[in-house]
């Protein structure tokens, strides 16, 4: 009987200390010291997966502004697929905004649920696509990550013809040993059409009529995934340059464009660097 | 999130297998498998999408190995794919459960995965509810110690399951648990049994120097639990409390989380009665502070609510709100004796109960700081003040009568009110009040043969508005059952969407073994069990299900 309370005086101790010392309070101030935001030089692409129907899409839109506005590194796509961006036949919600492009993310990256966003193209405690509820810890987890590479874009647009030509110049300025990839997006803001919205907050429920789609993805210069830039180990100081070429469908606002290129990581599908400039009319 | 590493799985039963078969002569495997499936039809015009697939699995098998004091098991799973409703992680097959358990002593050692809880689950609960696709197995290391006749001690170490993964997080628990009437000689022959119970958990994940709050890399959580059983009455009551825990949940908030559970009942013959109520605030509690939806949760907030059987009953079902709830709970079941006026020839049951359950009171910190303002406090409450907003009340009675030795009858009657906003997380819907009545008739033809009818209707005026439901059940006992079922949402403000849920089921059960097949449709909802929900997809087309165990 006493070796078993003494069991007892062992074990009861020692687990009421365990758990006593197994906790961090946390005292005010609770934000950190550092300055959040501040870009670093690596630009980070959130690629939002939405849709016209999606009632809960607008607030996460709204969620990706803010984020975007508080790390200005932040390059926003918006991607229609799935069921909710089907159009109806007639009425509202007639407009199509899927891609070829969009459908074929969609399926790459199994993107079930809408609001989703994939934060370059990179998995973030485990998952690639990307419930709102973490897009900003995944945008913050890129801040002290050097860039390996500028991009630099240029374009011109021929009004009569709407052909826009694009040079993407990458500069390399670490040594990166992966193959890279290289994707030219075009994308088209403030498109002014009917959205659900089930957040009062955002804007009348259940739908806005006037809704003001941001950054919609439009088609791809060269494909859904790009087309290869290097095909092995390259070094510091290399510099590739690129042209692409594109008509404007005429249902697009040529002065509402942007084309957005980035470099991803041919292995992982990791988006190493990106930039996005505007369509400048004559 | 970790891998979980399957063939250690394989090679942990194949070291107890042979283990036994040096050492311990014989033992015994059991086990059971399940399947559900449905081949999908598209139908648009209730939202049943269109599926890639056109078949769905989910699947699994136990086999669970015992010899004396020592037993190991495995289960195999396959979602192939998941079936709509469930989430897509779970896509693709394997092994994540098996474990290894022996007694020795005043010993009982687990390693791999096991389910467990402390006390009412207030701060720790692994379980698994496959209807709800929730499995949080705790994979690691438990020692369940019984050093003196009354007393028991249970530590824990562990990752939790993240589909076919781990949580990020580690979970480290203690419980002890004090039966005072064995503990101690004198107390034994008291007509009050008392047990005193007391837990701590910690779960500890790594800090995130990227974002712009500070984290608890420890977190903890404790509680305090009483028990007292004598005669017919029967008092049950837990306080639970949690550290600071900012998570996606709680709008990174750093106000600690509290729980009180408390119940009461008394029970004779023919009579019992329940009293009970709860308080909770901000106890999200999960092994990943980044997680949403229904993994990795650490504690268990039961509802408190009456769960349904009837289809249009549980059509609103109740879901806990972690974030912040109080309510309360009573219910009476009474059977007039038979041979009575009202109880007539064979007697007659009688069951009521109400539930009501609203917000806590949220009050600002300070007039400058938005209430669940991230990197705050968030907000300030009264501990026993009941918030405006309410967010679920249920009066139902419930009235079963023999008729005679061919009828039985079962009346039903259900007031409801539901927050559609609050309990589905859709901002903007609305509160809906619905009465539901339901009528359930069972005529035995013969001593095999019965026919059984249930006929429900809702009536409110929100949501989907009113609805219909009849059913006709022909059993031939014991293996046979066939039914037919039509839900019609009759009363859709939207005329062209008054659509009818049929649905035709055909069952064999023989022994151990059934299976079943169902055809037609199935609405749009929500399917919850013990206050966890899971929203169901509308589908269409051929459901197939087997059981079987040995």
């Amino acid at each position: 009987m006493t070796m078993k309370f003494n069991y007892i005086k062992a074990f009861l101790p020692l687990l009421s200390l365990m758990m006593l010392y197994a906790c961090d309070k946390i005292e005010e101030p609770y934000a950190r010291d550092t300055t959040p935001g501040v870009s670093k030089g690596r630009k980070v692409l959130l690629e939002e997966y939405t849709g016209h129907k999606c009632p809960n899409c607008p607030e996460a839109s709204l969620l990706a502004h803010e984020i975007a506005h508080d790390y200005p590194e932040v390059i926003l796509i918006s991607i229609h697929a799935g069921n909710f961006a089907v159009p109806n036949p007639s009425g509202l919600f007639s407009s199509d905004f899927r891609t070829t492009v969009g459908d074929e993310l969609n399926a790459y990256f199994k993107v079930g649920a809408y609001p989703s966003a994939t934060v370059n193209r990179s998995g973030f405690q485990g998952n690639v696509t990307l419930a709102s509820s973490v897009w900003e810890q995944a945008v913050a987890s890129f801040q002290d990550f050097d860039p390996v590479a500028r991009l630099q874009l240029s374009g011109t647009y021929d009004t009569l013809s709407r052909q826009l030509d694009v040079t993407v110049k990458t500069d390399v300025i670490e040594n990166i040993l992966s193959p890279l990839q290289l994707v030219v997006y075009l994308t088209e803001d403030s498109i002014i059409r009917a959205q659900n919205n089930n957040n009062p907050e955002v804007g009348p429920t259940p739908y806005i009529t006037n809704y003001v789609h941001r950054h919609v993805l439009r088609a791809s210069f060269n494909g859904t995934f790009g087309a290869t830039l290097t095909t092995g180990p390259v070094g510091f100081g290399t510099s590739i340059s690129r042209n692409f070429s594109m008509v404007l469908d005429t249902a697009w606002n040529a002065g509402n464009c942007s084309y957005v290129a980035f470099i991803a990581d041919q292995t992982t599908q990791e988006v190493l660097q990106a930039e996005q400039a505007r369509v400048i009319l004559p | 999130m970790k891998k979980i590493y399957f063939p250690l799985s394989w090679l942990l039963l194949a070291a107890c297998l042979q283990v036994s078969a040096q050492q311990l002569p014989g033992g015994q495997i059991h086990g059971n498998f399940e399947l559900n499936a449905q081949y999908y039809t598209e139908d648009s015009a209730i939202n049943a999408p269109e599926v890639n697939e056109q078949f769905m699995m989910n699947a699994y098998t136990n086999l669970i190995y015992t010899n004396g004091n020592f037993s190991a098991g495995v289960r195999y799973e396959a979602y192939l794919n998941p079936m709509l409703g469930f989430d897509k992680e779970y896509e693709g097959n394997g092994i994540p459960y098996r474990f290894a358990s022996y007694r020795q002593g005043e010993f009982e050692i687990t390693v791999g995965n096991f389910y467990d809880q402390f006390g009412n689950g207030l701060i720790f609960r692994a379980y698994e509810e496959k209807t709800l696709g929730i499995d949080n197995s705790i994979d690691g290391v438990r020692v369940k110690f019984e050093p003196w006749k009354g007393i028991v001690f249970k530590g824990l170490v562990g990752n939790q399951r993240y589909y076919w993964n781990k949580g990020d997080g580690i979970i480290r628990g203690v419980d002890a648990e004090f039966h005072l009437n064995d503990a101690f000689p004198k107390m034994e022959n008291w007509k009050t049994k008392i047990t005193l119970g007391g837990s701590a958990v910690s779960r500890f994940q790594k800090d995130d120097p990227t974002f712009k709050y500070k984290l608890p890399e420890n977190v903890a959580a404790m509680a305090g639990r009483l028990e007292v059983v004598r005669g017919a009455f029967h008092v049950n009551g837990e306080y639970a409390y949690k550290m600071n825990d900012p998570s996606v949940l709680n709008n990174y908030i750093y106000k600690p989380g509290e729980a009180l559970f408390l119940t009461g009942s008394y029970s004779r013959k023919g009579l019992g009665i329940i009293l009970a109520g709860k308080r909770i605030d901000n106890m999200h509690f999960r092994s990943d502070r980044n997680v949403t939806g229904n993994p990795l949760t650490i504690s268990y907030l039961p509802s408190l609510t009456r769960q349904h059987t009837y289809a249009l009953a549980a059509f609103y079902p109740y879901s806990t709100q972690p974030k912040g709830e109080i309510g309360y709970f009573a219910e009476i079941d009474y059977i007039f004796r038979k041979n009575t006026a009202l109880g007539g020839k064979y007697g007659t049951q009688v069951s009521a109960s109400y539930s009501r359950v609203n917000a806590i009171e949220f009050k600002a910190i300070d007039e400058t700081t938005a209430l669940f303002k991230r990197g705050t406090l968030g907000y300030r409450s009264d501990f026993f003040k009941f918030g405006d907003e309410v967010y679920f009340s249920d009066f139902n009675i419930e009235i079963t009568r023999k008729i005679s030795k061919s009828w039985k009858l079962i009346l039903n009657y259900l007031n409801l009110a539901y927050n559609q906003d609050v309990i589905e997380g859709h901002p903007g819907s609305p509160m809906v009040y619905a009465n539901i009545g339901i009528a359930d008739l069972t005529y035995k033809i013969t001593e095999k043969h019965a026919l059984r009818a249930e006929l429900q209707q809702m009536l409110t005026r929100q949501d989907k508005g009113e609805w219909v439901q009849l059913l006709l059940e022909y059993t031939i006992a014991p293996r046979w059952f066939i039914s037919v079922m039509d839900q019609y949402n009759y009363g859709n403000e939207q005329s062209d969407q008054r659509y009818h849920y049929y649905l035709g089921s055909l069952g064999y059960t023989k022994g151990p073994n059934r299976i079943s097949l169902a055809w037609g449709r199935q609405r749009e909802g929500i399917l919850c069990v013990g206050g966890v929900c899971r929203a169901v997809p509308a589908s269409n087309g051929l459901q197939i299900s087997i059981t079987s165990t040995f």
